[in-house]
């Protein structure tokens, strides 16, 4: 039985009204505060929105994911990490991830097959509120799996953070971040203490991208803001390298 | 609080290795029901041995062997998986054999009993004369159970015996009954403080852990103080105790000294706690009624954790359409959560309605009441610390994760220190950690948080390698570089080869040599390096480490 489409769209006027209306830009997670001006809001305020699909991409992807990973977990959000059994933990607590909330589900990537992991993270989307994923795990699966995960991610009202491109997913917001230089290792002198990282923000429909210089991580392992005072070496005091005597 | 009321008088019925009497009962699979008592055997609960037979002990078996040792050390042993429902199940006819002289009744687990002696004793005449009885009973509850070509006495014997303790309190009533297996006869401790207290001071603070439910870690420190058995810790002052332990300081003097079984923070339950569900239709479905149960159960659960308290006694009434009642009070030292607590009225369940002595119709209420509460120390608290609406969905959605790839492939990490980025933190499976709310370790952080002396400093890499990337580091000859003991570069490094090509290094740093372990097989001597090398996106930075002369690309800062 058709409906006229005028009676159909008073209809869902009439629907419209009882439900209060929510922006998308509404729904919004944390971001932090450094990569806040990326996304366009002032630093301290929530950027991130919810239902959004974020890639990350370039030399420092990881650290990239891990920095957008943090703030959401810091206000009491749970992240689930699929498919990446060597991310650097300490980093990761560095970064400000809360640990405590930070799932890592590592059975399923290997061994089993792709259905086992299109339910794994199925089933993962429903609990936590940021999902990260590696270009491996998204490449496993198919992607009807990954169209109804956008799906579940949007009325569920979480993010999924991508480390590395796949190429196969529609990405909502692109972090593209490269390593400019390292900072506190000479000819066998010094550690390393920071790296210069450009991070290039796409988000998608709208418009020229956003960039910044940054610090990821900086001497404590933190992301700080690279300005041109602080762009200096870090090290007080002259280093001398050490010549072997004797 | 310096007030002690000496505990109620208790009988204990005790078999050390229940899970065995009840394997044999139930039939060993694969070997048919014609066990002979000679025959070694050993119940595994989680891949470990659990509890053997006194005959596989003589053969060198011994609770915490895997599998294969205990194959190793006795070829023959039969090996029975652990089964807690089915120890629960057949533990019935015995409660209920005894339950024929003494109605109130405490299952603490399958396999041992307790109960309040003061009416009993006094109908029999005297404690004596009980512990004769309730050996009586017990052994005559099994001999129903088993099938007639089995010997109840030489069952009994497989479970390493059964004995019967009578004390002032819990604690002294158990141990009196573990006594009581040695001795092969029935343990009365004379009432009075004096005399429990002189009964439990040769004890070694070890049966703490496993009688009273203390912290193993306590215990350990006991031990490590000096304070091996009950009397060492009875005779020291109890604010000295206090000084030390704080409130559980205060608990321990008066557990061990005799004068209370219970947590001085006990507090009686309010009297609406009562939980009880009724159902129009009849249930004669077992798992039916288990998740009714459930609803039950969760509802108490969520009330202790919004008290913050925990329950260690409950009593569960289930009663038919004919009037029939199963009525059973269970006890747990430790406290029970949600998942102890339905574990409990699904054992009663089992055993009533699965078992010989069936009810003849369907379960029309079900009751849960709560007899002993205490404060929850915060052992409880664990993992699901906020309770906040997200952890709620995070904990459902990561038990069915755990549904699809195992325990083990859903993991926290828990800080536990090293100079290697790899041993900085372990992976704990969330089972664990929501089981026994062992908590996870964060890392000290702040001005005084100690530092590892030879770990890396920070910022850490983001990609940590836990099985190593073989590589290659060049010199400017092409050679291998090598780092003497002295901890030396042999020349400056060019090169890293990786199985994919070679990239050039821009910077280095090192060697930081690092010598561990020395003392054990576990001994290693490295030394690591940072590069920073020109891949074709830019400078990268790598963490990489020589030991006997190989080359390892540990981490990789991403």
């Amino acid at each position: 039985m058709s409906v006229p489409a005028a009676r159909r769209a008073v209809d869902l006027s009439n629907l419209r009204g009882g439900i209060p209306a929510v922006m998308a830009h509404e729904r919004l997670l944390p971001v932090h505060p450094v990569l806040a001006p990326l996304f366009g809001v002032a630093p301290g305020d929530p950027g991130l929105v919810r239902g959004h699909t974020v890639v990350c991409s370039g030399s420092a992807a990881l650290s990239c994911a891990l920095a957008v990973v943090a703030a959401p977990t810091q206000v009491g959000s749970w992240a689930g990490v699929v498919g990446l059994p060597s991310v650097g933990v300490s980093a990761a607590a560095e970064l400000g991830v809360v640990l405590s909330r930070t799932v890592f589900v590592t059975g399923a990537s290997s061994s089993s097959a792709s259905s086992d992991m299109a339910a794994v993270i199925s089933a993962l989307v429903d609990g936590v509120e940021v999902l990260v994923l590696s270009r491996q795990v998204v490449g496993s699966v198919s992607g009807g799996v990954i169209r109804k995960l956008h799906t579940r991610l949007q009325s569920r009202g979480g993010v999924l953070v991508v480390v590395d491109d796949p190429g196969s997913v529609t990405a909502d917001v692109r972090l593209a971040a490269t390593t400019t230089m390292w900072d506190g290792v000479g000819a066998g002198n010094g550690h390393l203490q920071r790296r210069r990282v450009s991070i290039e923000l796409e988000v998608r429909r709208r418009g020229r991208p956003t960039r910044a210089d940054v610090w990821l991580p900086d001497h404590r392992g933190g992301l700080s803001m690279c300005d041109e005072q602080s762009s200096g070496n870090v090290s007080s005091g002259n280093v001398l390298p050490l010549h072997r005597t004797g | 609080m310096s007030v002690s009321t000496q505990p109620p008088r208790c009988a204990v019925v005790h078999t050390p290795a229940w899970p065995l009497i009840a394997a044999v009962m139930n039939g060993i699979a694969g070997r048919g029901p014609e066990y002979a008592p000679d025959q070694p055997l050993a119940v595994l609960r989680s891949q470990r041995v659990y509890c053997c037979s006194p005959v596989a002990w003589r053969d060198g078996v011994r609770p915490g062997m895997r599998r294969r040792q205990a194959q190793g050390a006795c070829p023959h042993v039969v090996l029975v998986a652990d089964e807690p429902d089915r120890d629960a199940r057949c533990f019935e006819p015995v409660a209920r054999s005894v339950g024929t002289l003494v109605p109130l009744l405490d299952i603490e687990s399958p396999g041992s009993l307790s109960m309040a002696t003061r009416g009993p004793s006094r109908y029999v005449g005297g404690d004596a004369a009980l512990t004769v009885r309730l050996a009586d009973l017990a052994m005559a509850g099994l001999s129903t159970a088993v099938a007639s070509r089995i010997d109840p006495v030489a069952l009994l014997s497989t479970g390493g015996g059964l004995g019967v303790g009578v004390a002032d309190g819990r604690l002294a009533a158990t141990l009196a009954a573990r006594h009581a297996i040695r001795r092969g006869e029935p343990v009365v401790v004379e009432p009075g403080p004096a005399a429990t207290a002189a009964f439990l001071a040769p004890y070694p603070v070890a049966a703490l852990s496993a009688v009273a439910g203390c912290d193993v870690g306590l215990v350990d420190l006991l031990q490590r103080l000096g304070l091996r058995r009950f009397g060492d810790v009875a005779a020291l002052s109890p604010h000295h105790m206090v000084d030390r332990f704080g409130s559980l300081g205060h608990t321990l003097h008066r557990l061990v000294s005799g004068t209370d079984d219970t947590a001085p923070s006990a507090l009686p339950p309010p009297p609406d706690l009562t939980i009880a569900r009724l159902f129009d239709d009849p249930v004669t479905q077992f798992d039916m009624l288990v998740f009714a149960a459930k609803s039950l159960v969760d509802e108490l659960g969520r009330y202790f954790t919004d008290c913050g308290q925990v329950c260690t006694r409950v009593r569960v009434e289930a009663e038919t359409e004919h009037g029939e009642t199963s009525v059973r009070v269970w006890h747990r030292a430790e406290g029970m959560n949600e998942s102890a607590m339905i574990d409990r009225v699904r054992w009663q369940l089992d055993g009533w309605i699965n078992g010989d002595d069936r009810p003849s119709a369907g379960v029309t209420k079900l009751v849960l009441v709560p007899l002993e509460i205490r404060g929850d120390a915060g052992t409880q608290e664990g993992f699901w610390g906020g309770r906040t609406a997200a952890d709620d969905a995070a904990a459902r959605a990561i038990a069915r994760v755990m549904g699809l790839v195992g325990p083990a492939g859903v993991t926290v990490a828990s800080w536990c220190g090293g100079r290697d980025p790899r041993e900085q933190y372990r992976m704990v499976s969330l089972a664990d950690v929501g089981a026994d709310g062992a908590t996870v370790c964060e890392r000290p952080t702040g001005p005084t948080a100690p530092a590892w002396s030879g770990a890396i400093p920070t910022p850490s890499p983001a990609l940590v390698h836990h099985q190593p990337v073989s590589v290659q580091v060049l010199d400017a000859d092409d050679r291998v570089v090598s780092v003497s003991g002295r901890g030396f570069v042999s020349a400056a490094p060019v090169m890293l080869c990786r199985e994919h090509g070679r990239v050039a290094v821009l910077a280095w740093a090192g060697p930081w040599p690092i010598e561990e372990r020395w003392w054990d097989e576990r001994a290693r001597r490295a030394a690591r390096l940072q590069l920073v090398v020109q891949a074709s996106d830019g400078p990268r930075a790598y963490l990489v480490e020589v030991s006997s002369g190989q080359w390892w690309l540990v981490a990789e800062y991403a």
